[in-house]
């Protein structure tokens, strides 16, 4: 479809806010829900080590979607 | 700890370093011959582009600093992890993007685009030579670690080769960015630290051997392995004087002077008669060998465990698995201990999936590397290293670090200025990525925008994958038994070398020419600010581009020389922490400018310059008014230091704001100073 290969001005910034309500919501954790953080992932690593993961693999799907929308 | 130099090591050292040195230097002739190759960075490729963003970011800090503060204090070097790559997410997408539309590439560039005003463009160079040697001291400070184990040599030595290297490289190559230097030093970090990870969990983990130090006993034990015949006897305990007094300690000394100190691990009931002669021991409990390292006051000289410090007679190494655990689930006590479910009696795991890995450590007890310090009656200070247990669900969560231990406190323990002092630094880390003088430049160096689009994505990739094996490295040299307890910033050179000498060498030539690499695009940085911007504003002209290439060698040396001073002063710092400070600065001074100069019409450049200065001078002050400056900087109590908490970010970047909105306002009225 053409309208989705021409530049979209909120892409870069609707991404940014996605990350940013992952990132705060670790912060979040970190800080004021430190037992949900400790808890396991399936009886294997704590919440921590999990999200941790996720939020540097989020951080390249979101690179890579914003490679796409372009 | 003590390092053999051995002949392959400096071998290995000495031809990846010159490789390095031989590649930057041909390539810097090739630019200086053909002028336009740079300009032309259509010929750079994305993705070696993109490996070269790795290379540039990927410094000794992030390298060294976190896996050094893993094997340290557990899970909260990840957070670093996390807070460096979230950064590139702000780089690319909030402000890449449109600088590009600016067509600016520097920051000095980009916050003076609109204004042509000197007083902008002093305020931003200004700032990126403060951040640019904040950044550099971590880095001088890395190598300085790096190259004793190496080569066998001080400290200061390495901080003087890697200075004068890299301002050889600077005044001799030019202001050339060497992608390709960057570009295989990258790859060959993000490579060669996956194919540790790989030996790693191909290794599994090890229960540590009950033999070697720190040897545990309980009291039977003891009394018949070490006191038995041949051992120390009733006789050679040392009565504690000065410091020592109350604490978990026996000292036993033999007749040569040697010590050999025992901490009560688990203090069930511990007593000594001093009252009889020789004194009686009466005693329930656990005994663990600690290692007891003496300074003199006044010569500084360091005696260990009784002897002067010689290669014989050194630091041990450690980091352990004291308790192996299963991939299975924990059972815990009522006191919330955790017993690991290792009753299985298993010794090693073989090899073993990263996931598992990860389970294991979390069901297993590791060896937490802790220390006290006792005044002695000589006034001389006496550290006491052991180590202690930790369970591995604690390893892995926040809370380990000094820093942030707050996070693993319960509730009602927390002081709300802790908290917000991990805020700060997360905030710090998220904002400063965009904000240090030598990243956004990377941005342009492929010239088409698909491209450079492109090469970011690729380096978010590699950074993020690198970020990943961090997390692997550090715990598996917290349990490698090979950790210097004096220095974390060698765990995971040191973790190569469980592993043999060539890894080790390999591991730390790389590094070192991290350390080279981003050290020179730093102080090329900070000398075309002075050079580009400062030169011109001072002399009240534009200068000639042969004066501006004089006066950026100039700098060039001062800035290298005044690093070199700082890499030298700040010896011993965890260089992760170190990289800490540097992105609050480069935070509060940079992004408020960046971001208002990109999304408000409203902005003047008498904002812009309140905003630059208020933020770089506020962020710097409290650094330098923190508790963490107070006690490792000017050695004073914590308790004397004047700002509330240690990372001044959550303050100081909406102060930066705040600053550019109110001068802005007021200047708008007064002047048409705005961009049209």
């Amino acid at each position: 479809m053409p309208e989705k290969t021409a530049q979209k001005p909120g892409t870069g910034l609707s991404l940014f806010f996605t990350y940013v309500i992952l990132y705060g919501g670790f912060i979040y954790g970190c800080v004021f829900r430190p037992d949900f953080m400790a808890t396991r992932v399936r009886d294997t690593v704590t919440v921590s080590v999990a999200y941790g993961m996720l939020l540097i693999v989020s951080a390249a799907v979101l690179a890579i979607l914003y490679l796409r929308r372009k | 700890m003590h390092y053999q130099p051995s002949a392959i090591a400096i071998a290995v050292f000495c031809f990846f370093t010159l490789g390095v040195l031989a590649l930057s230097f041909y390539l810097g002739r090739r630019a200086k011959s053909a002028a336009g190759y740079f300009a032309a960075h259509g010929q750079v490729p994305w993705f070696v582009n993109g490996v070269a963003f790795a290379g540039d970011y990927l410094s000794a800090a992030s390298f060294l600093g976190i896996c050094g503060m893993i094997a340290f204090y557990g899970y909260d070097g990840f957070l670093y992890s996390i807070g460096f790559l979230a950064g590139w997410v702000v780089a690319l997408f909030v402000i890449a993007e449109p600088i590009r539309k600016l067509g600016k590439y520097t920051f000095a560039d980009a916050v003076d685009a609109s204004f042509k005003s000197r007083g902008v463009r002093t305020a931003a160079a200004i700032s990126t030579l403060v951040v640019s040697l904040f950044y550099l001291i971590p880095q001088m400070t890395g190598a300085g670690s790096l190259v004793k184990p190496l080569l066998g040599l001080d400290n200061y030595l390495g901080v003087l080769i890697v200075g004068f290297v890299v301002i050889l490289i600077v005044v001799t190559a030019g202001m050339v960015s060497t992608t390709w230097v960057q570009f295989i030093k990258g790859a060959m970090l993000v490579i060669f630290c996956f194919i540790l990870v790989m030996m790693l969990l191909n290794r599994g983990l090890t229960k540590k051997d009950p033999a070697i130090f720190p040897r545990t006993f309980d009291e039977e034990e003891f009394a018949a392995k070490i006191l038995g015949p041949g051992g120390y006897d009733a006789a050679s305990i040392v009565a504690p004087t000065g410091g020592w007094i109350g604490k978990p300690y026996l000292r036993l000394r033999d007749k040569t002077g040697h010590e050999s100190v025992w901490r009560f691990a688990s203090m069930r009931r511990v007593a000594i008669d001093w009252t009889a002669r020789p004194p009686k021991i009466l005693w329930i409990g656990n005994f663990t060998e600690c290692q007891i390292v003496t300074k003199n006051k006044t010569t500084g000289a360091i005696t260990i465990d009784g002897k002067p410090h010689s290669p014989e007679n050194d630091y041990k190494p450690t980091g352990f698995v004291l308790d192996l655990g299963s991939t299975a689930g924990v059972e815990m006590e009522d006191g919330g201990v955790v017993i690991p479910p290792s009753q299985t009696a298993r010794n090693a795991t073989g090899p073993i999936g990263p996931v598992d890995f990860l389970t294991t450590i979390t069901n297993s007890a590791m060896s937490a590397v802790a220390k006290e310090e006792i005044k002695e009656t000589t006034g001389d200070t006496t550290t006491v290293y052991f180590i202690k247990s930790i369970a591995g669900e604690e390893v892995m969560s926040a809370g380990g670090s000094p820093n942030f231990k707050t996070l693993s406190q319960p509730k009602e323990k927390r002081s709300w200025k802790d908290q917000l002092n991990f805020i700060s630094l997360m905030l710090a880390l998220f904002c400063g990525t965009a904000s240090l003088p030598h990243i956004l430049i990377r941005y342009y160096t492929v010239k088409d925008a698909a491209a450079a689009r492109k090469s970011t994505v690729i380096g978010i990739l590699a950074i993020g994958a690198f970020y990943v094996l961090t997390l692997f490295l550090g715990l598996g040299a917290m349990a490698s038994g090979n950790l210097d307890i004096t220095d974390s910033n060698m765990a995971a050179p040191l973790l190569a070398r469980t592993f043999g000498e060539i890894w080790f060498a390999v591991i730390s030539a790389i590094a070192f020419t991290t350390v080279l690499g981003t050290v020179s695009g730093l102080i090329i940085a900070a000398s075309g600010a002075v050079a580009h911007d400062l030169g011109s504003a001072i002399m009240k002209r534009e200068i000639t581009d042969v004066e501006k290439v004089k006066l950026g060698k100039w700098a060039a040396v001062i800035v290298g020389c005044i690093a070199i001073g700082l890499g030298i002063l700040f010896k011993g710092f965890n260089v992760g922490f170190l990289v800490g400070w540097a992105f609050n600065v480069a935070a509060s001074a940079n992004l408020p400018a960046l971001i208002m100069i990109l999304y408000w019409k409203g902005v003047t450049k008498r904002g812009i310059m309140a905003g630059i200065l208020v933020g770089l001078i506020s962020s710097v002050i409290w650094i330098l008014l923190s508790s963490d400056a107070f006690t490792t900087l000017y050695k004073l109590p914590a308790s004397s230091a004047i700002a509330p908490f240690n990372q001044p970010a959550v303050i100081t970047i909406p102060l930066g704001f705040l600053t550019i909105i109110a001068v802005s306002l007021v200047t708008t009225r007064n002047s048409s100073s705005s961009p049209k």
